[in-house]
């Protein structure tokens, strides 16, 4: 049966694929080079627990997605993931990603959501936007791994409360572990912390890089107290803490997944550089004491 | 509601160059036909970004429509958006 060997959570800024061309020629802000320090610290955790396939859950930013069609959780199994959207390589001078999807992975993942009560829309035909390329580019920059894209939707109110996130993410990880090959799975997701990109606020993470919010959210979290994450990962509280906030729902999915273990790595990243971003990570020994 | 019109006109005009074209040219024909509301409808002809965010429009939409009002992405962009909102609080956005 397959196993879930690491569980990584991260942001997805467009700005730092930026800092990290800037780094390499010493002119990065500095507020930026904690975050690139943290992907790169968890690109080799990543690399050391030799993953043979990545399941990628992120957002879509109604770049496709519309209130037309609106899926909470949507599984990708078209042959290959490619993206970003022209706009956004056009904004902040992406670089391209076109990966090859693990096709049977993914249907066995959307099937045994079916079995286990997640009913996960499904898509043939899609472009990943830029919070599945640039995490992908960061923490396995060889490319060399098939995906599994999962669509989460982070944005688009009315949303399921977080609760059904950590569901959905433990629905995920009893697919991966129910999986026939053997396969050693990574799973990556990636949100927010407190943001507020369109909003009012946008600037505010220039002047307080730390709001109160993120500090009682991350308490939490260094408290592994899943519980009381899920209790304050409501659309209202979230929204309330910025209309981009709600991305945190992304890391619920990763708690789910968890199974109650704590992270191996978890790193709040502050700066005046770029809106407040969490990186958490989870070992194999951690998963696996996590199912004890 | 007619929000999701509103939405839908946010979205288009960031996504479709032909909508875009149309809107640039003649916002108010561009616009014929759509179910919009009176103040929705003068709000966008008028690009009037504060009258839309307190309209109830997904704020990443109208930030998206703010980038392409002006041709693209800038720090001196997102300086004059924020300026133009200052005050505002969030309010409902649900279609």
């Amino acid at each position: 049966m397959g196993k879930l060997v690491s569980l990584i959570g991260v942001p997805h800024d467009p700005t730092l694929p930026i800092a990290a061309r800037l780094a390499a020629e010493g002119k990065a802000n500095p507020g930026a080079l904690p975050a690139l320090a943290n992907f790169e610290t968890l690109r080799k955790r990543l690399a050391e627990a030799r993953p043979d396939v990545i399941v990628m859950a992120g957002s879509d930013h109604l770049n496709q997605w519309f209130f037309n069609n609106m899926a909470p959780f949507m599984v990708g199994k078209a042959a290959r993931m490619q993206g970003p959207f022209p706009s956004e390589t056009k904004s902040w001078g992406l670089e391209p990603c076109d990966l090859p999807v693990d096709g049977a992975l993914a249907r066995h993942i959307l099937k045994s959501g079916y079995e286990q009560g997640v009913d996960f829309a499904f898509s043939d035909e899609f472009t990943a936007d830029h919070s599945f390329t640039i995490p992908l580019q960061f923490l396995r920059p060889e490319g060399d791994l098939p995906v599994v894209p999962v669509f989460v939707n982070l944005l688009a109110p009315p949303v399921p409360p977080g609760r059904r996130y950590a569901a959905v993410g433990a629905a995920i990880r009893a697919a991966i572990e129910s999986e026939p090959g053997g396969k050693r799975v990574a799973m990556v997701v990636t949100g927010h912390m407190s943001n507020s990109v369109g909003g009012p606020g946008m600037l505010r993470s220039m002047s307080e890089p730390e709001s109160d919010w993120d500090r009682a959210m991350w308490r939490r979290i260094r408290a592994n107290d899943v519980a009381a994450v899920l209790e304050h990962s409501t659309w209202d509280q979230l929204y309330a803490a910025g209309n981009g906030t709600p991305g945190f729902l992304a890391y619920c999915l990763a708690f789910g997944a968890a199974g109650g273990a704590a992270p191996s790595h978890a790193e709040l990243v502050a700066t005046t550089a770029q809106p407040a971003c969490a990186f958490l990570g989870w070992d194999e020994a951690r998963l696996d004491g996590g199912r004890a | 509601m007619s929000r999701y019109a509103l939405d839908k006109v946010l979205w288009e005009y960031a996504r479709e160059p032909a909508f875009r074209a149309a809107f640039d040219a003649d916002a108010a024909a561009a616009l014929a036909g759509r179910e919009l509301s009176g103040a929705e409808r003068a709000a966008l002809v008028a690009r009037d970004q504060r009258a839309i965010f307190t309209l109830g429009a997904h704020p990443f939409l109208l930030y998206s429509f703010a980038i392409a009002l002006a041709g693209g992405w800038s720090f001196q962009l997102m300086h004059d958006y924020v300026a133009r909102l200052e005050g505002l609080e969030l309010g409902d956005i649900e279609t």
